[in-house]
């Protein structure tokens, strides 16, 4: 049945899907060298004025910066608590261990507007609306579920008698956590904290109603701005820039990660 | 070697679930022996051996090794070297870090350590200047480098859990070999959990078979072949296991087979010899070997030929006699000419075991 007919079929739907995929981003980069005054596709000619206008406008730089801090921040918070969670409930194997899991994935089945409507009443009780703390709690809790569910399968990947064999060589509990589980959890690490970082970053929904007016972030602004002003050309050389550096982070990472696989 | 044993295990019980998975284990373990904890899947060898280790804990009971109690010691204080059925090397770790961790762990100086990692490959086999990662090594030889790893810690005691499970055949039969070889030149009191009651006879010194989690009998490989104390053990060691024989005492000179048929053997084989009263159920262990094959003569059983197998050196011959079915080992060059035969058993005190206990009579 592999026929040259087949192939040619199969290579097409790949190409398409592919396109279909990646069209986006490459509309955001070659608009972002346009040189129009309004968003258009495709591009007529080549400039770097929006770049320059992004680099120099403060409320985009602050909001980037806020975002950026606010990732890093529920970012660091949410795959700390994950891997505890998934490890426990992977070597513990409590009996509700299946009942934990479905909880900790809980934030995913409502749709992310309830779910920060009801935030906002609990931090208004709280008085942590419109507060930093309230915002990276808020982020914390959209975050985790992926984080969780990403390092409870990395934990099940992990030999438990790997951690068996190097406790009979003498690793005391934290050696073996820094010398055994952690260097073989890295991967999952890496992912989650990756898919945890674009979730806050991306986030508008509940951003937009816990932050209140103190902590625009970048998605918020960018769609405040759509909403009054249209297509902000800016936003776009900024979405180019964002693309670039994740690229870069990418290509470093992966280089980084087979030097240290081969070492 | 008078005084305690070197390992004293006294009343260990586990539960787990509400079930007993072993049941006041007591066992003693020689310095320098190679034990064997041999038993089907669920019999309570695999949890003995973790209770040993120290990756569980015994409701109650306790263990010494070396006149030490450990009972309650952490597994990174017992220096026990562990090797495991799926090898469990360190996969981020090359060859020769998996053999120094434990060595990094005491705290090793680096030229020592490195030294005792080249001494540890070499003792296994493997050639010391390996740098490859565990995932590119053949089952065999990641199974040597965790021998390797385990001993280069000079363990007072080696724990190995099914050990031979993953390999083939043909490599199985080397490796045990090779087991018992380096046990021989290490002198590392050494106890093997293993469901393969071939390999337990082949290397080791003493033999504990576990059922339901007890220990039925703990005896040298030769005493439990001859003189099994179950029915359950006869049947399990050898290879092909003892045949085992239902037959119920009719009188003083004779036996009743399953199918009614009436068995008058030699004088040291009947009820009255053995203590069998008329109407005990019993089963004979008959081991293929000993059996032989005639015609004529007094005292044999009436069998008909079902299958003959040959395996170079001898045939097995498969027989049906009072509706169960009989292995025989014959030589190779003895022919079976007939279908109808007579199987007699050794003129000796027969293995019998009480029907419905299982015990010895």
């Amino acid at each position: 049945m592999t026929s040259r007919f087949g192939k040619a079929m199969l290579l097409a739907a790949v190409v398409a899907i592919l396109l279909f995929l990646l069209a986006p981003i490459l509309v955001l980069i070659l608009s972002a060298f346009d040189s129009g005054n309004i968003f258009r596709f495709p591009p007529r000619a080549l400039s770097f004025r929006w770049f320059e206008t992004a680099l120099n406008h403060s409320e985009y730089r602050s909001s980037l910066w806020i975002s950026t801090v606010l990732g890093l921040i529920s970012t660091v918070v949410a795959v700390g608590l994950a891997s505890l969670a998934a490890f426990g409930l992977v070597r513990g194997k409590p009996s509700y261990r299946l009942a934990m899991e479905v909880l900790l994935l809980a934030p995913l089945t409502l749709p992310l507007v309830v779910w920060a409507i009801a935030l906002l009443s609990i931090y208004a009780q709280l008085g942590i609306n419109g507060t930093l703390p309230g915002l990276i709690l808020a982020h914390v809790t959209i975050t985790m579920p992926f984080a969780a569910r990403i390092m409870i399968a990395t934990f099940d990947e992990i030999d438990p008698n790997l951690e068996a064999a190097a406790k009979s060589l003498g690793a005391s509990p934290w050696q073996v956590v820094r010398r055994i589980t952690l260097p073989l959890a890295r991967p999952g690490l890496l992912s989650s904290t990756a898919i945890a970082f674009l979730v806050s970053f991306n986030d508008v929904v509940v951003t937009t109603l816990i932050a209140g007016a103190g902590w625009i972030t970048f998605p918020v602004r960018t769609f405040s701005r759509l909403r009054t002003e249209g297509i902000d050309p800016t936003t776009i050389a900024i979405g180019a820039m964002i693309v670039a550096f994740t690229i870069l982070v990418i290509v470093l990472g992966q280089r980084l990660f087979q030097l240290s696989r081969r070492f | 070697m008078t005084g305690s044993p070197y390992l004293r295990i006294r009343t260990v019980q586990k539960s787990y679930k509400g079930s007993v998975a072993l049941h006041d284990i007591d066992l003693d373990v020689e310095q320098g022996a190679f034990v064997s904890l041999l038993g089907p899947s669920g019999c309570g060898k695999s949890t003995l051996l973790q209770i040993l280790a120290g990756l569980m804990e015994p409701d109650r009971g306790q263990i010494q090794l070396d006149g030490a109690d450990i009972t309650n010691l952490p597994p990174w204080r017992r220096n026990i070297g562990l090797v495991f059925q799926n090898y469990a090397l360190f996969p981020h770790l090359s060859i020769r870090q998996n053999v120094r961790f434990g060595l990094d762990m005491l705290g090793m100086g680096r030229v020592e350590a490195e030294k005792r990692v080249d001494e540890s490959l070499e003792m296994v086999g493997l050639d010391p200047s390996l740098s490859r990662r565990p995932s590119e090594l053949s089952g065999g030889q990641q199974q040597r480098v965790a021998i390797a790893r385990a001993i280069a810690i000079r363990p007072g005691l080696l724990l190995m859990d099914e050990p031979l499970s993953n390999l083939d055949a043909v490599l199985r039969h080397k490796v045990r070999l090779e087991l018992r070889e380096l046990h021989d030149r290490t002198g590392i009191t050494t106890i093997m959990v293993t469901h393969d009651q071939a390999e337990a006879l082949a290397t080791s010194d003493r033999i504990a078979v576990m059922q339901s989690g007890r220990i039925l009998q703990y005896e040298a490989p030769e005493t439990l072949y001859s003189a099994p104390a179950t029915a359950f053990i006869a049947g399990f060691v050898g290879s092909p296991p003892a045949n085992l024989l239902p037959l119920t005492a009719s009188g003083p000179d004779n036996w009743t087979l399953a199918d009614g048929q009436v068995w008058q053997p030699a004088a040291v084989l009947a009820p009255k010899a053995n203590g069998a009263q008329s109407g005990r159920a019993c089963l004979i262990a008959l081991r293929p070997e000993n059996l032989t094959i005639g015609t004529t003569g007094d005292g044999g059983l009436p069998a008909r030929v079902a299958a003959v197998e040959f395996n170079g050196g001898d045939r097995l011959v498969h027989a049906e006699t009072g509706g169960t079915r009989i292995t025989v080992r014959i030589a190779a060059s003895q022919a079976i000419t007939s279908p109808d035969i007579l199987l007699f058993p050794p003129q000796q005190a027969p293995v019998l075991f009480d029907a419905a206990t299982g015990t010895r009579l």
